[in-house]
């Protein structure tokens, strides 16, 4: 038993480091402040009892994403089950807007969701954590120049499958 | 048509914009996270057999596992632990300043008592105090101006004193001061303020109507500053220092003016005039907003978002100190200060997470108040039950005679309170039914009224204590509540579930004492039966100590005698307190039976019950599998293999596993039935409770001066922090 408990003091400052973009993460995939929570605390502990958790951050931070990723598709899964779909808990004023807002979130978060993981993980570091590729690449743990070519592939496919406000608002 | 990428991109920057601002962390999810994360380990072969109870072997498997565990709790307590204020020191009128280079909280001068400085620097590094002293390092002083200067990576101070302002400059590394020599500096002051100008890249300093800036090398004389000065702080959203300055208009109340200076100029911001005095009173980034945050002469914190200043609806700090935002630890941390009657300076460290301020306190246990003289403001405690996200707290003024305790409610985990009742009488307990609609509130009438000195608190005077039970009723889960007539004869101990309650009533001179029945939450009464005489020192308890019931028929008087063959101290009745017949207990190996002193049964879920018993100094949690009808299994409350020390057994079982203690030194906690248990410092607990493995409130006794306060601990009880009742 001694092995898996032994002194690791470099976690915790790591929890510390990377508890606000994990949290932000799991919160851009399933669109739930609790649930992202909770997924977060399961992420670390995932990361925590395995025998081999790295200490360097960039590798930590890989596991920890690579965990959440899995636990909010897992989440998502169970949810579509129920066919209950996450809202968020603060909306504009103005009650069409929120109807805007909702359909806009939506539309969002399913084609965010039909990306690869990689794809996905590239376009939440560099727009959601506002990083540069570089740091998209070391993330993924890819060649130099992988960050900006995931993130081009996934545009391309988040632009074919979000329509254009515009166009909709010349069909209705 | 095709979304064009530019729109695609302005559209996930909107939304990333949203889900940063949806997933701020607030205080307490890092110690969700730790607690959690400490708590866990993968499954492990069952290498030995245990000795359990029929029914407890569904919980072997877990018990196996935690008890291997009890050596990584052990380990996991050398992990550093969060926001702690440990060995923190008493200081008002000091200055003080985040050094993120070095990840500290970085105080000066100042002293215990208004008018006292020192030259004492002291840094605090997320859990712990540390002081600083220097030969040659700065001088004593009070109200010096200090920043962290980020171009240079390093905390400047300026200024300060007491009777003779100064002017010296001096900087700060992480670990010695260097006084700078400047060939122009501002003139000395003991009221300046100072911020970090990231726009500029230089220190802004303010002092009676001008502005001066430093390079890290010399002071420069800028443009005009509006008045005196006042609060201050940078504004990464405007880009722009903000400062609040006293209005120079005779108009009552005295208002208060925003300004704002871009490098150049300083520009008033009309529209955020206000009409309250901010002095004295501080500015700070807020760790949500990322704009700024404020808290104002009465301790109310405000929201800045670039025009205009709003209140925001949350707690106070403890007090007001010195305030700066931390960002290493993403919070505001507003330290000491002095009691506003006697300028004593206090040692809290008020923390602000964007959402609600908590109060870090010190884990260095503390002893119960002294007696309360007469005329002193003293305020007492006790949790109610809680059902659901409600947490009820009944706050006592003992100072008045008789006491009068209020009644508060919270939902938002102790955010706001909403004050419910207010009602008399001592040794006050609560109860819901399973619902959580139908509760009693109980209290005993048994205080004289005290004629209070002048200008003292509004009592009566002529109150003639009848020791009779005081009883409120609510059936729509405590909005409003319902007196009932106090009972005719004197109410001793007490135990309600719901409307159902039994009071044993006192005779005064002790022996055999009638039980009295109700099922309308005391509106109609009977005598069901007499319960037998308990211990000679037997106290005028808290109704739930002794008494309880597990349904209409079975129920328990622990008589706190010490135990003899076949008489535990422990009586059952299983007719509803008709007739009563000792339960016995074996004395565990190596302990006289004769030492063996029952506490009262724990009745849990699926018939387990616990029983914790003293034998002299050392303590034992007995099991039951039947619903307490027989005792079993005795596990000694062992940390580190030593008896714990401390003569109180307040305690709490949540389940058949998870059960804290306190213990002399703090908090004894045990999530395996008892069979490991591991320690924690804490204050001095008087009452806990607890709504999960994580999730506990209790009422402890904290700070130099003995208070009562209310605690919340969200990682089983390894660390509480202070909640502010009204």
């Amino acid at each position: 038993l001694a092995p898996r408990t032994a002194e690791r003091p470099w976690f915790e400052p790591l929890v510390r480091t990377l508890e606000g973009p994990a949290l932000a993460f799991a919160t851009m995939m399933v669109r739930d402040r609790s649930t992202a929570e909770e997924i977060v605390q399961e992420a670390f502990t995932r990361v925590w009892a395995s025998p081999n958790t790295p200490s360097n951050e960039p590798e930590f931070r890989r596991w920890l994403y690579r965990s959440i990723a899995n636990l909010a598709t897992d989440h998502v899964r169970r949810q579509r089950r129920f066919s209950r779909l996450p809202i968020w808990t603060k909306h504009p004023d103005n009650p069409l807007d929120r109807v805007d807002r909702w359909m806009e979130d939506q539309e969002l978060l399913a084609a965010l969701r039909k990306l690869s993981p990689r794809e996905r993980l590239a376009i939440y570091v560099y727009y959601y954590e506002d990083r540069a590729f570089n740091d998209v690449d070391e993330i993924l743990e890819g060649r130099p120049g992988t960050g900006r070519k995931l993130v081009s592939r996934a545009l391309a496919k988040l632009r074919g499958r979000l329509p254009s406000r515009a166009a909709e608002d010349a069909q209705g | 048509m095709m979304l064009s990428e530019r729109d695609l991109e302005a559209r996930l920057r909107r939304d990333a914009a949203v889900v940063r601002r949806e997933a701020q962390p607030d205080a307490g999810f890092h110690y969700r996270i730790m607690a959690r994360v400490t708590a866990t380990i993968a499954p492990v072969p069952a290498q030995r057999s245990w000795r359990l109870p029929g029914q407890l072997a569904l919980a072997a498997g877990f018990l196996v596992v935690a008890l291997a565990l009890g050596f990584a709790f052990s380990r996991l307590n050398q992990l550093r632990p969060a926001y702690r204020n440990l060995g923190a020191p008493p200081l008002t009128e000091m200055a003080m300043a985040a050094d993120p280079a070095h990840k500290q909280l970085v105080v000066f001068g100042g002293g215990p008592a208004v008018g006292t400085p020192t030259a004492d620097t002291w840094t605090w590094d997320g859990t712990s105090w540390a002081r600083h002293r220097q030969a040659g390092g700065p001088p004593a002083r009070a109200f010096a101006a200090m920043a962290y200067d980020q171009a240079r990576g390093e905390v400047l101070m300026f200024g300060g004193g007491l009777d003779r302002p100064l002017n010296d400059t001096w900087t700060w590394n992480g670990s010695t001061w260097r006084q700078a020599h400047p060939a122009l500096s501002p003139p000395a002051t003991n009221g300046a303020t100072m911020v970090y100008d990231a726009s500029l890249q230089e220190m802004v300093l303010v002092d009676q109507g001008e502005t001066w800036t430093w390079d890290g090398s010399s002071w420069h004389k800028s443009v005009p500053a509006p008045g005196k000065g006042g609060p201050i702080a940078y504004d990464p959203l405007s880009r722009t220092v903000v400062m609040l300055v006293p209005s120079r208009s005779s108009a009552q109340p005295p208002a208060t003016e925003t300004w704002t200076f871009d490098g150049s100029a300083w520009a008033q911001v009309k529209s955020a005039d206000l009409p309250v005095a901010w002095s004295p009173a501080h500015l700070a980034q807020d760790p949500l907003t990322g704009s700024l945050m404020g808290v104002d002469g009465l301790r109310r914190t405000w929201s800045w978002d670039g025009t205009r200043w709003t209140t925001l609806s949350t707690n106070k700090p403890s007090a007001l100190g010195a305030m700066t935002y931390d960002p290493t630890r993403r919070l505001v941390a507003m330290f000491g200060g002095s009691t506003t009657d006697g300028g004593a300076a206090v040692s809290d460290l008020s923390v602000w997470d964007g959402r609600a301020w908590t109060l870090l306190i010190g884990g260095q246990a503390t002893k119960p108040p002294a007696q309360v003289a007469g005329g002193q403001t003293t305020i007492g405690f006790s949790l109610g039950a809680g059902n659901g996200n409600s947490r009820w707290i009944i706050k006592r003024s003992i100072s008045q005679s008789p006491t009068v305790n209020e009644l508060y409610e919270t939902v938002d985990e102790g955010r706001t309170w909403q004050k419910r009742l207010q009602f008399t009488g001592v040794y006050d307990g609560m109860s819901f039914d399973q619902a959580g609609r139908n509760g009693v509130l109980w209290a005993v009438d048994l205080e004289a009224g005290g004629c209070p000195a002048a200008n003292g608190p509004v009592t009566d005077c002529a109150h003639v204590p009848t020791r009779g039970l005081i009883i409120y009723v609510t059936t729509d889960g405590g909005q409003h509540w319902t007196a009932r007539p106090i009972t005719p004869w004197p109410a001793q101990l007490v135990d309600f579930h719901g409307l159902e309650g039994w009071v044993r009533s006192s005779l005064g001179g002790g022996g055999s004492a009638p039980l009295y029945h109700t099922s309308d939450g005391g509106a109609n009464w009977a005598q069901v039966g007499v319960v037998p005489d308990g211990s000679s020192q037997l106290a005028f308890g808290v109704g739930e100590t002794y008494l309880e019931f597990k349904n209409s028929s079975t129920g328990w008087f622990a008589t706190r005698r010490a135990a003899q063959p076949g008489d535990s101290g422990l009586l059952l009745t299983r007719d509803g307190g008709r007739t009563w017949e000792p339960q016995a207990l074996a004395a565990p190996a190596g302990v006289n039976l004769g030492d063996l002193v029952a506490g009262y049964p724990w009745i849990l879920d699926g018939g387990q019950a616990l029983l914790p018993v003293f034998a002299g100094n050392r303590r034992f949690l007995y099991m039951s599998s039947d619903g307490g009808l027989s005792w079993t299994d005795p596990q000694p409350l062992k940390i580190n293999g030593a008896d714990p020390t401390g003569e109180e057994f307040q305690g709490f079982c949540l389940d058949v596993t998870h059960c804290w203690f306190g213990i002399g030194s703090g908090l004894a906690r045990t999530s395996d039935g008892g069979k490991s248990w591991q320690a924690f410092t804490s204050p001095t607990l008087l009452e806990m409770r607890f709504t999960d493995a994580n999730s506990g409130w209790a009422v402890g006794v904290t700070g130099a001066n003995n208070t009562n306060t209310v605690l919340r601990t969200m990682d089983g009880g390894n660390h509480w922090i202070q909640v502010q009742v009204p």
